[in-house]
């Protein structure tokens, strides 16, 4: 920030932004005591830190201390969240020992959720349920969200559930001291979560068509925020002591929800009003009236501070506000946008298992003395044996044990006469549980998409066909496949689908004729398609790209170049989404720049190949091949 | 959860009720896949199935659901050792299992009880929630992020409607006849063609946009919330229409009957899209009799088959990956061409 230079303006911008951040966290918090778990909870991105801490404390000292929590560890596991048998302590006692998961304990108080953006999707979707299930006194989540950009994302059945949002980013230490102390104390004689007190309060239909026209109209057409919006109006309306709800109310709850903020919009460039940065310099307020939205809520925690402002235009705000969402030079939280979340990789879950050594099935290959996924159970025969050994030892210490306890109890009470439990036939303890651990097969297959045109590509299809061979040749050995997808003409075909036959491949490869235009497009399309097919067989699909420039054809093999390279960029999107692993090879004489831009499109390494060596070219996929599979 | 939200209370969403509706009647249909857009009362609709049907009749502390009348080998509550006393007749809700994310196979179609195993040495089954689910609804949320194992086991024993365990010395069968009803969000992974297939109806919901529509479910929402006793009891009028209608449609479901040039327009709808296999056209002839058993008429007739087509063929078409369009249009372009008596080909 200090490049910008001290300009006065600015840091009293900066300085104005932090204190309604903090002001909006403070009332954030009381909304989050009014309703509990009828609104879900709050997302609250901030690193950690003392600003962090601070809000902590304070919605620790409103609705009861922070030791009352339940924390979720980062990296906890299913049977740590549901709950489940214990089993050392049950091999322990000679009886069924349950514990009960996190869930459970937090089901009448706030289960805070750390790294909230590292939560795996699969304990996401529990946490979710487990909100949706809850009958009354329920519980509410607190997800720390410490992401940067957006590498990873609160898993979006969490955040759809949340109602509130809390950004301390812009909140600086001074801030905070400033204002952490103003209603805390009078809010104490309060009950927590006093949820029968507001659900009287009334919405008339102009302000819930106004808010589902604002939330549908920011992308946020999930009803569960609409509903959490009306939620949060209510009690704010409650808060300020009214039967009904009005704007005031409606658009505090638009910024508090969804991060909508009406900021002076004079200026050319939008506002970004979550980012953390500040606003432009104009704050100082020389437009009375789309600044009044940013001032009136306030209104709530000293009730004097200002009665007027929201006065003059009252409906209009929510008109204008309407008008520049759907004009789009405002936006609210960027990351809640269910309908383009970036993609990633998904982790854990879902289909990406194949890969996996610790898989839960597969060949077993082995015992292990860890589980090799959270919730593995022991293999019984191999427990067993491994208990098999200490059994007389262990038998003997028990008694011992057994012995001098009620030894020491017959000396203390005498009348402590316990028949002594009868014992286990076999003794078993955490040391002797043993795994069995899978593996399981994880091929790939390299999609060779090569251009069979008429142009200098003509003459690497030799190349091509040499450097299949090569690598089909070691494939044999490591048990995987090779496809072959030309495109000449008006469109492309599989010629060789995944395959570990070196007869057949040579067979085909040698009647591969070239010649004719370039339809990339249809290349791509055909392998993506043959891509998709070959992971959801559970292989992990390589594809490489041979090429020398961009396609003239279209998919329905017009000569269109305008058309095939709108469909191109489609298409690479389409091969990003879904995280292929894509090799791209230049080879033209000279490299161009249309197949840079295409690699970069496609996500994919680019190399150039000037040289006519079939070797060079399979070593390329060969390592890519490793790579893909490690 | 003591109250769940009355299913006639639920606004808009016609296709996916009336799926659920149709798989209540007929549970051959083979399960419901329910893709779309969150917040869009998925798992509410099929809470409040589970509610507004007929209870079911089974034993005290019965854990596989039998009926009374037949009691199954495995279980050691229905058919006691020697001459040991069945417990009373008790009739309870139909059974709604939601299976977790995480479950493991153990859970899900039993195993050996370790506890017992490891402490007592006993050899013992402990029943599983396929098991629990017998004679109910199994609903799996975010059934795409499920392991596919888990997926092919859950959909083999919804189709045989048996569950067999052979595993760790035990050798269990028992009856597994249930619902299933998997939901999930597309955007976070897309189920394998193969079991695609196997889900028997499969209705894609849509967020409502329809601003009336909207705030009546806000309205309804709030008003279940503020004292869902009340508001259970103002709609339970209507929820029990709709359960008679259930009953009455799974009564004279046998009798409906097909028309031979129904049947027929039907194969070359299938054939027109190029559907493959008899379980397009088998379930398809089911669902048909399904909903005209709702709607309480004994015949099908092509209206019927028209409005039923998409949720049964839909998913079973082969996807076009730069289609942004959807495959309902390909449908109702097929149906159109079949309606106008073009559908020789």
């Amino acid at each position: 920030m200090a490049e910008l230079g001290p300009h006065e303006a600015f840091d009293l911008a900066l300085a104005k932004h932090g204190a309604e951040q903090w002001a909006d966290a403070l009332l954030a918090a009381d909304i989050l005591r009014w309703g509990g778990h009828r609104i879900g909870g709050i997302w609250l991105t901030a690193r950690a830190g003392g600003v962090r801490d601070a809000f902590l404390n304070h919605l620790g000292s409103i609705i009861g201390s922070q030791d009352r929590w339940t924390r979720l560890p980062p990296g906890s596991s299913l049977s740590n969240l549901v709950g489940g048998v214990d089993i050392a302590a049950t091999a322990a006692l000679g009886t069924l020992v349950r514990q009960p998961g996190l869930l459970w304990r937090a089901r009448t108080s706030l289960l805070l959720i750390p790294m909230a953006e590292r939560l795996d999707p699969t304990l996401a979707a529990i946490v979710g349920t487990a909100m949706d299930r809850q009958a009354d006194g329920g519980m509410c989540i607190l997800a720390l969200d410490e992401s940067i950009e957006d590498d990873d994302i609160l898993p979006i059945s969490i955040a759809d559930r949340l109602a509130l949002r809390v950004d301390l980013h812009a909140v600086a230490w001074h801030h905070v001291t400033e204002t952490s102390t103003a209603g805390a104390a009078s809010l104490a004689t309060l009950p927590r979560f006093a949820i029968e007190n507001w659900t009287s309060v009334t919405i008339n239909d102009a302000t819930l068509t106004s808010l589902s026209a604002l939330a549908q109209s920011s992308r946020h057409s999930s009803l569960r925020i609409l509903r959490n919006l009306v939620q949060v109006a209510k009690i704010l309306a409650h808060i300020d002591g009214r039967d009904t709800v009005n704007d005031t109310d409606a658009l505090t709850a638009l910024r508090l929800c969804l991060g909508l903020r009406l900021t002076p919009s004079s200026q050319d460039q939008p506002p970004e009003p979550d980012g953390g940065e500040p606003p432009p310099q104009a704050q100082a307020g020389e437009q009375d009236q789309p600044a009044a939205p940013t001032e009136t809520p306030r209104a709530e925690a000293p009730p004097s501070d200002n009665t007027a402002e929201p006065a003059p235009s009252r409906l209009d705000v929510l008109t204008e506000l309407l008008a520049a969402v759907q004009a789009g030079s405002l936006s609210g939280n960027p990351l809640l946008l269910s309908s383009e979340r970036p993609s990633r990789e998904k982790r854990r879950s879902g289909k990406s298992g194949s890969e996996r050594k610790n898989a839960r099935r597969g060949r077993p290959f082995g015992l292990g003395l860890s589980p090799p996924y959270p919730d593995a159970r022991p293999g019984i025969v191999a427990t067993l044996r491994a208990a098999a050994p200490w059994q007389r030892t262990r038998a003997a210490q028990r008694a011992h044990i057994a012995a001098t306890a009620t030894l020491t109890a017959a000396d203390g009470l005498p009348s402590a006469t316990v028949p002594p439990p009868a014992p286990p036939r076999a003794y078993v303890t955490r040391d002797d549980f043993r795994y069995q651990r899978l593996r399981h097969a994880a091929p790939s297959t390299a999609i060779f998409v090569v251009d069979a045109s008429g142009s200098t590509a003509l003459e690497r299809l030799g190349e091509t066909k040499g450097a299949i061979e090569h690598l089909l040749a070691r494939c044999y050995v490591r048990r995987d496949e090779v496809a072959l997808i030309a495109f000449r003409g008006t469109s492309a075909d599989v010629l060789l689908p995944p395959t570990r036959s070196l007869v057949a491949a040579k067979r085909k490869l040698a009647a591969l004729p070239g010649g004719g235009p370039t339809p990339l497009a249809s290349g791509l399309q055909k392998g993506l398609e043959l891509a998709l097919a070959v992971r959801r067989r559970g292989s992990t699909p390589i594809l490489v790209l041979l090429t020398d420039g961009s396609g003239n054809v279209a998919l329905d093999g017009t000569p269109d170049r305008a058309r095939a390279a709108e469909e191109l960029t489609r298409l690479a999107r389409l091969y990003k989404s879904n995280g292929l692993k894509t090799v791209c090879i230049d080879i033209a004489r000279r490299p161009r720049d249309s197949v840079a831009a295409l690699a970069r499109a496609l996500g994919a390494d680019l190399h150039l190949l000037r040289q006519a060596e079939a070797r060079g070219l399979s070593d390329l996929v060969d390592t890519s091949m490793r790579e893909a599979n490690r | 959860m003591a109250q769940p939200f009355p299913f006639a209370a639920i606004v808009a969403q016609e296709d996916m009720k009336k799926a659920l509706l149709m798989a209540a009647v007929e549970p051959l249909l083979g399960g419901v896949l329910i893709f779309g857009d969150r917040g869009t009362g998925k798992s509410t609709a099929v809470r409040a199935l589970a509610e507004l049907l007929p209870r079911i009749e089974t034993r005290t502390g019965c854990r596989y659901n039998c009926l009374p009348a037949e009691p199954q080998a495995a279980c050691p509550i229905c058919s006691p050792d020697g001459d040991g006393k069945r417990p009373p007749i008790t009739k309870r809700r139909a059974p709604m299992i939601d299976l977790p994310l995480g479950a493991t196979e153990d859970r899900i179609c039993g195993a050996l009880d370790i506890e017992k195993a490891l402490v007592a040495g006993e050899k013992h089954f402990e029943p599983g929630l396929l098991a629990a689910a017998n004679r109910g609804f199994l609903y799996i949320d975010e059934v795409n992020l499920l392991e596919d194992h888990l997926v092919d086991l859950l959909l083999d024993a919804a189709a045989s409607g048996v569950n067999v365990v052979e595993r760790e010395g035990l050798s269990i069968r028992h009856a597994a006849r249930f619902v299933l009803v998997g939901s999930g969000n597309p955007e976070e992974g897309d189920l394998r063609p193969q079991l695609l297939d196997r889900f028997g109806l499969s209705v894609e919901v849509r967020t409502i946009e329809d601003l009336p529509q909207r705030i009546d479910v806000i309205r309804r929402r709030d008003a279940y919330e503020t004292d869902p006793e009340a508001f259970c009891k103002s709609w339970a009028k209507r929820d029990a229409s709709i359960g008679n209608r259930v009953v009455a449609a799974r009564r004279i479901l046998r009798d409906v009957e097909i028309p031979d040039h129904v049947v027929m327009r039907m194969s070359q709808l299938c054939l027109r899209l190029g559907i493959d296999g008899m379980r397009g056209e088998l379930t398809l002839m089911r669902a048909c009799r399904a909903a005209a058993a709702l709607s309480g008429s004994r015949t099908v007739t092509w209206n019927d088959v028209a409005e039923i087509a998409p949720m049964v063929l839909c998913h079973r078409l082969r996807r076009d990956p730069l289609d942004d369009a959807g495959s309902t249009p390909r449908i109702e372009r097929a149906l159109a061409t079949v309606d106008a008596g073009y559908g020789h080909g």
